[in-house]
């Protein structure tokens, strides 16, 4: 997945064992189905047929590419799936911030509406295209491991997949689990959130950057300009999936200062957000489905003690 | 893309989500906890219309209670329990008067009793399917009734379509009061066997569709004991087919509800129900609309404007205003509030009833024809 | 009448039916809406249900079985 992954379970020691190499072999499972990297995952089998003929597809990379989708719509076209290739401009330890004739070809190539999707499977319109479902699918592993947890009868357990969390029930003494939000500028905490039976998903604006003519450049780029995004410096999100918290978190990022901040209080959902100016927003909210077994506390709450 | 912007970006993508695989799609993720209390009342019978007996109709308080949760990861409950205090007098039976139309014989003094039913529900969920069994039981001083069912929902393309099946049986025992005083049946039983189906399809992102189609059957004693001279056969046929339409409306955050019901049996009854009622308001807030409903029956084939003691006891009859042909409107206005996990309902409905409202025409108004106003009061917990 | 009546609603169905689109798992979020279902609140439908059981001839049309009473 690329970041530290940790399990927490808590109940009978052989149970909880048996469960955690159980989540492991999941996780690789994702890992090696949805990889860009290793040549016969689906993703890069997609990729590789670009331009050409339709890759058929199971169930669930169906579903992970409709949900893709509907993130696409609901951000305006920020997060898009295809915007990969602009790795190609943007490579690490870049000096110079490029230019419109070396994005147009580029730029070219993004365009979620030219994938297909269809019946038989899915096909992307032009030759150079690529898609990249790594973000979608670490986010969704979480709730996919919290899921093989719940099925096992473990009652109290967090998943967390790089940032990606989900916390299944409460913690073992029955209240919710404390998870602590890193700062976006250094080390330590710099808030902490109580969560049961819900996902938590951060994002930082500036966790890759670009360090180019003294300026510090966000790793997230605008998929029409190919140009980076003035982010936040970190949004964190709770929802009931960790994929739903995630893409939201995302989008928050992908729209930038002042507009993900506002788009965020339109939303009724729990977040923290903080600005490239250190300020810090949250909003505890009624919660769509605040009717749910979750616990009430769902607050963030300012961190007194470094992690 | 829908151009149109979601309701809530949040809703959409919660949605959205539960078409991936790991999130069971047909299992209630919320446990809720509903109470409501009516009181039913029917306006006096004309003084004019009735030659004996009590004035003063029906009056029914009702509370009702329900619980519903989910259990584990596949399963459901739900749990009811409702209970009615009925008074007031009721037509005994009907007899000629001079005018050409039927007089009333009201019961003498009014009848003060209660009911209490309760039923269970437990429900299993795969994804796209469920399979649930229902038991309940309801009870009166002088009626019991056992029933147990069963319900069957499976979804196809997507869950654009929905076919659901269901089978119920019940079984009740009537054992009318005052029996030997009035030279009433002083025991009797009755069976209802019924089926429906229905399919539910989604007919765009804002309107959907349900068809329906049922039968029940009765059997036993099925006439009135405590009608002067109600001789019904001792079973009874009754189909339904139904259309249930849902169009939701951007203006003003509404949706407008539209349900249709041809009802036919083997009494020769026909009777067509049309309902329409339009909510306004986001459910995250305050919501209310009017409701309109308009019923037209026509008689039994054994139904007779006043009781006839010249025909055998063998040959069936009824003067029951409810066999008659009659036409009702009703109206009315609900409003619902919803404050953080509670939601708050009132309803109001008024009933009219007449000759003059049926579709098809009679020479007679029943006398025992009803009016009545009904006031609810309802609230649920999401937790 | 009964003839008359299918033909009726047959050609409603056909009409509607034919008028319907894909609705994708995205854009039920109008469709989820409380009031957009068939039953929105299971007590008014099951107190409606037994009133009008009580003072009509016609009944049922629904999967609603509840307990029976004495009422008709």
């Amino acid at each position: 997945m690329g970041s530290p992954c940790e399990l927490k379970l808590s109940g009978d020691p052989a149970l909880c064992q048996q469960v955690a190499e159980d989540c492991q072999r999941e996780a690789a499972r994702f890992e090696t189905q949805y990889s860009r990297f290793t040549t016969d995952s689906i993703t890069a089998q997609i990729n590789a047929a670009a331009g050409g003929s339709v890759v058929p597809i199971d169930a669930e990379c169906r579903a992970i590419l409709a949900y893709a989708g509907v993130c696409w719509g609901l951000s305006d076209g920020l997060f898009d799936i295809t915007s990969g290739v602009l790795r190609r401009v943007w490579t690490k330890g870049r000096l110079q911030l490029p230019g419109p004739d070396e994005l147009r070809p580029i730029l070219a190539l993004i365009d979620w509406q030219k994938v297909e999707l269809s019946d038989a499977g899915v096909r992307l319109g032009m030759p150079g295209m690529e898609i990249d479902l790594g973000g979608v699918v670490k986010e969704y592993a979480a709730d996919a491991l919290a899921q093989r947890i719940r099925e096992a009868s473990v009652q109290h357990a967090v998943v967390n997949l790089g940032g990606d969390i989900f916390c299944v029930g409460t913690n073992p003494e029955g209240l919710p689990w404390r998870i602590g939000i890193k700062d976006p500028d250094g080390s330590g905490a710099i808030a902490q959130v109580g969560i049961a039976n819900a996902g938590l998903a951060t994002s930082g604006g500036y966790e890759r950057y670009f360090d180019i003519e003294g300026k510090r450049f966000s790793h997230l780029l605008n998929p029409a300009t190919g140009m980076p995004v003035e982010s936040l410096a970190s949004v964190s999100v709770i929802a009931e999936q960790s994929v739903v918290a995630g893409s939201i978190a995302t989008i928050a990022l992908l729209k930038g200062q002042p507009d993900g901040l506002h788009w965020l209080q339109t939303l009724d959902c729990n977040y923290l957000a903080i600005d490239s100016d250190g300020q810090s927003f949250s909003q505890p909210g009624q919660g769509l489905n605040e009717g749910s077994r979750s616990g009430p506390d769902r607050k963030f709450y300012r961190s007194t003690q470094q992690e | 893309m829908d151009v149109k912007k979601p309701l809530s970006p949040l809703a959409l993508l919660s949605a959205a989500a539960l078409s991936l695989p790991a999130f069971s799609a047909s299992q209630p993720t919320e446990r809720v906890v509903s109470v409501n209390t009516s009181v039913y009342q029917e306006g006096d019978a004309k003084a004019a219309e009735v030659v004996f007996g009590d004035l003063q109709r029906f009056r029914v308080k009702t509370n009702q209670f329900n619980l519903s949760a989910p259990i584990g990861r596949d399963w459901s409950m739900s749990l009811g329990y409702d209970n009615e205090a009925m008074s007031g007098a009721s037509p005994w039976g009907t007899v000629a008067a001079s005018d050409g139309s039927g007089d009333l014989i009201m019961s003498g003094a009014s009848i003060d009793d209660s009911r209490n039913g309760v039923d269970v529900t437990l429900t299993r969920h795969w994804r796209g399917q469920s399979l649930g069994v229902s038991v309940g039981y309801s009870g009166e001083h002088d009626y019991h009734s056992r029933s147990v069912g069963m319900n069957y929902e499976q979804d196809f393309f997507k869950q654009n379509t929905t076919l659901a099946l269901s089978v119920s049986y019940a079984s009740d025992e009537l054992t009318p009061t005052d029996a030997q005083l009035f030279q009433r049946l002083e025991k009797g039983a009755k069976q209802t066997r019924s089926f429906y189906a229905s399919v539910n399809q989604l007919l765009s992102p804002v309107s959907m569709l349900n068809l329906g189609f049922g039968i029940t059957k009765r059997t036993g004693e099925l006439s009135d004991p405590y009608k002067l001279r109600d001789i019904r056969p001792d079973n009874r046929v009754e189909r339904t087919l139904t259309a249930n339409y849902r169009r939701y409306v951007d203006w003003q955050t509404s949706s407008l509800a539209v349900n249709y019901r041809y009802f036919w049996d083997s009494y020769s009854v026909g009777a067509h129900t049309l309902a329409m009622s339009w909510m306004l308001g986001d459910e995250a807030g305050v919501q209310w609309g009017p409701m309109l409903r308009y019923y037209s029956q026509s008689e039994a084939a054994f139904y007779t404007p006043w009781d006839r003691y010249d025909q055998p006891d063998t040959m069936a009859q009824s003067s029951d205003f409810r066999l008659s042909t009659f036409g009702a409107v009703s109206y009315g206005l609900k409003a619902r509030y919803r404050i953080r996990r509670v939601q708050v309902s009132m309803q109001y409905e008024r009933y009219d009833s007449g000759s003059g409202y049926a579709l098809s025409s009679t020479k007679t108004e029943h006398p025992g024809l009803v009016d009545f106003e009904v006031v609810s009061l309802g609230a649920a917990y999401r937790f | 009448m009964v003839h008359k009546v299918l033909r009726i609603v047959t050609g409603l169905l056909v009409l509607l039916l034919a008028s319907c689109q894909t609705v994708e798992p995205w854009e039920r979020d109008r469709l989820a809406q409380q009031e957009m279902q068939l039953t929105p609140n299971v007590l008014d439908a099951r107190l409606s249900d037994q009133v009008f059981f009580s003072k009509e001839a016609a009944s049922g049309g629904g999967a609603t079985a509840g307990g029976g009473c004495g009422c008709n």
